[in-house]
């Protein structure tokens, strides 16, 4: 169980396990043939860097849905 | 300050909480006079009621009075107001281990001290100048501990402002790198933390403390014995410190000594049976008697509690002739299994104590095998704030589940240090948390945390399944399925690290 005072859910940066998802949820729409939305560099070939990039960049139209706490039953 | 304690029952005190101004008589002599408070007990824990006291007088009977009891009556306290407190624990008050023993045995009163402390850790406590810092560290979205705070504090005023920014930069940087994102697998990263380095460990290892030898056990198997919580360690000893003043009095030292270990009438003599006279004869052995501190007149005063029989102490040779005042084969040998056990002196469980002067400080620690903890508190001598024992069980029912999680996590990460290993200790509280935070100590294993869990598939993916999918089966179990091992069996993302993050459809970004 989890239970983070509100202030903390909003100011807490994404942890490495939401950076990561959302980098790999993107990385596959590039790679099945999503449009791009930034500009990237000549021969940046890879979804991954490219979803990188466009996370860094704070352009990916994903975010996370946090929640305060677990059901009580997980030990 | 002295204050007056007592017990009392609840009709009592809720005549008291009523009268206001009124004359109460006790059953109990008070010695001092100046006393101007006292604190009423309904159960001789927690004290619920404060009282004015304004004159303490000899009992005689007057219309007035409002009694305790009927009879037997002592004192009569003048009470000028009472008001109900917050309940106050025993524990509050400092007494003497007599003056506690009196309160709960709700006989007499003692007189008291409280004693106020400071705790450190109280926001109030803390200095403005660090508190400032702390706030500071609170706008910029982390959390300083107060151990930091105060450091920083130290060197604030060679900082300037832009310095000092920095610095908390640094700060947040450092403390953010080290906290543990939510959904990390703590627990397999702890159990591979501890569970690597255990490989290394030496099987059995025996430990000889000074020149008498005492072994405790350490290592593996020492490590297993606290994870699996046993009732009794395998070799319980207790470290016990001496109080101020007299931890330096050899006296003192021998005294507790003899205070503590147990010492039976076959440990220091032999006991002839002497079928024919009908008669035992207890011969004690000089250099035992010596090792363990027991003179003659000990014996004496010890056999003087066997009951139905005639001594006949021998000053010269130093034996006593024992002989039951009944005359049958059946007594003589009840007799005799009576010597054999009886206690001359000590406490029960202590079976050996070796003391051993600190080199630097001169500082005498006793040692001992066995161990007893709320007997030895007790002792007047004896630090109980110090003073400690490796039986974890034993911990939890003398002091409580807070006192067992930090001996559980101190005791493993000893054995671990011992061995030369390093652990972080974040892995060892997380052990110690697992095994206390439901109040009783629970083992880790079959009997206790795996085999505990809610969740039946983690159950019986642990061991014992068909069991367990059996008696769920039965009792129509319902799996919520939100644990690792139950999401694995069904084929899910597990709970943890990335599996735990929901995606959410944003939109574009408004520029």
């Amino acid at each position: 169980m989890i239970y983070l005072p509100s202030a903390l859910l909003i100011f807490m940066p994404y942890t490495k396990f939401e950076k990561a998802r959302i980098i790999g949820a993107r990385a596959l729409q590039i790679s099945m043939g999503a449009p791009v939305i930034i500009d990237v560099p000549k021969g940046m070939i890879d979804p991954v860097d490219i979803a990188t990039l466009e996370f860094e960049n704070e352009v990916i139209p994903i975010t996370i849905k946090r929640s305060a706490g677990r059901s009580a039953d997980t030990e | 300050m002295k204050v007056l304690l007592w017990k009392d029952n609840r009709k009592n005190i809720a005549n008291i909480l009523r009268g206001g101004s009124l004359k109460y008589a006790v059953d109990f002599a008070i010695a001092t006079h100046d006393l101007t408070e006292g604190y009423v007990s309904p159960d001789g824990k927690n004290f619920s009621l404060k009282v004015k006291i304004t004159e303490i007088s000899k009992y005689s009977d007057s219309p007035d009075l409002v009694k305790k009891k009927k009879s037997d009556l002592k004192t009569i306290l003048t009470i000028e107001s009472a008001v109900e407190v917050n309940p106050k624990p025993l524990s509050d008050f400092k007494l003497s281990s007599k003056g506690k023993k009196e309160v709960t045995d709700h006989a007499t009163a003692e007189l008291l001290e409280i004693e106020g402390e400071h705790l450190k850790g109280l926001i109030e406590n803390i200095p403005a100048n660090v508190r400032k810092i702390m706030d500071t560290a609170k706008e910029m979205h982390f959390e300083l501990p107060l151990s930091v705070a105060e450091k920083v504090q130290e060197i604030r005023d060679g900082l300037t402002d832009s310095q000092f920014k920095r610095l908390m930069q640094r700060i947040k940087i450092d403390i953010d790198s080290k906290t543990i994102d939510p959904y990390e697998a703590v627990g397999i990263i702890a159990a591979q933390s501890i569970g690597e380095p255990g490989t290394q460990m030496t099987m059995r290892t025996f430990h000889f403390a000074g020149v008498r030898e005492m072994n405790v056990t350490l290592g593996l198997p020492r490590l297993i014995e606290i994870v699996d919580a046993r009732r009794i360690p395998t070799t319980p000893s207790m470290v016990i410190h001496l109080k101020k003043g007299v931890e330096r009095d050899q006296k003192v030292v021998t005294s507790v000594i003899k205070e503590l270990e147990n010492t039976t009438l076959l440990d220091v003599s032999e006991i002839i049976t002497d079928v024919e006279n009908q008669t035992l004869s207890v011969a004690p052995n000089k250099e035992r008697m010596q090792e363990r501190l027991v003179n003659f007149d000990d014996i004496l005063s010890a056999l003087d509690s066997v009951k139905q029989v005639t001594l006949k102490p021998d000053n010269s040779s130093q034996t006593v002739e024992v002989k039951p005042q009944q005359e049958s084969f059946r007594k003589l040998y009840l007799v005799q299994e009576q010597l054999k056990a009886l206690t001359i002196k000590g406490i029960p469980g202590i079976k050996r104590a070796i003391a051993r002067a600190d080199r630097e400080t001169g500082e005498y620690i006793l040692y001992t095998q066995g161990s007893n903890l709320k007997e030895v508190l007790q002792l007047e001598n004896v630090d109980p704030y110090t003073t400690y024992t490796n039986d974890i069980i034993e911990i939890a029912t003398v002091l409580g589940i807070e006192a067992a999680r930090e001996a559980v996590f101190q005791e493993s990460e000893r054995t671990l240090q011992e061995q030369g290993l390093e652990v972080d200790r974040r892995h060892l509280m997380l052990v110690a948390d697992m095994m206390s935070f439901t109040g009783t100590v629970r083992a880790v294993g079959r009997q206790g945390i795996s085999g505990r869990k809610s969740s039946v598939l983690a159950r019986a993916a642990f061991e014992i399944t068909t069991k367990h999918l059996l008696r769920a089966g039965l009792l129509g179990e319902i799996d919520f399925l939100s644990g690792v091992a139950e999401n694995i069996i069904v084929g899910q993302p597990v709970t943890l690290g990335t599996g735990s993050v929901n995606l959410v459809y944003r939109g574009p970004k408004k520029e």
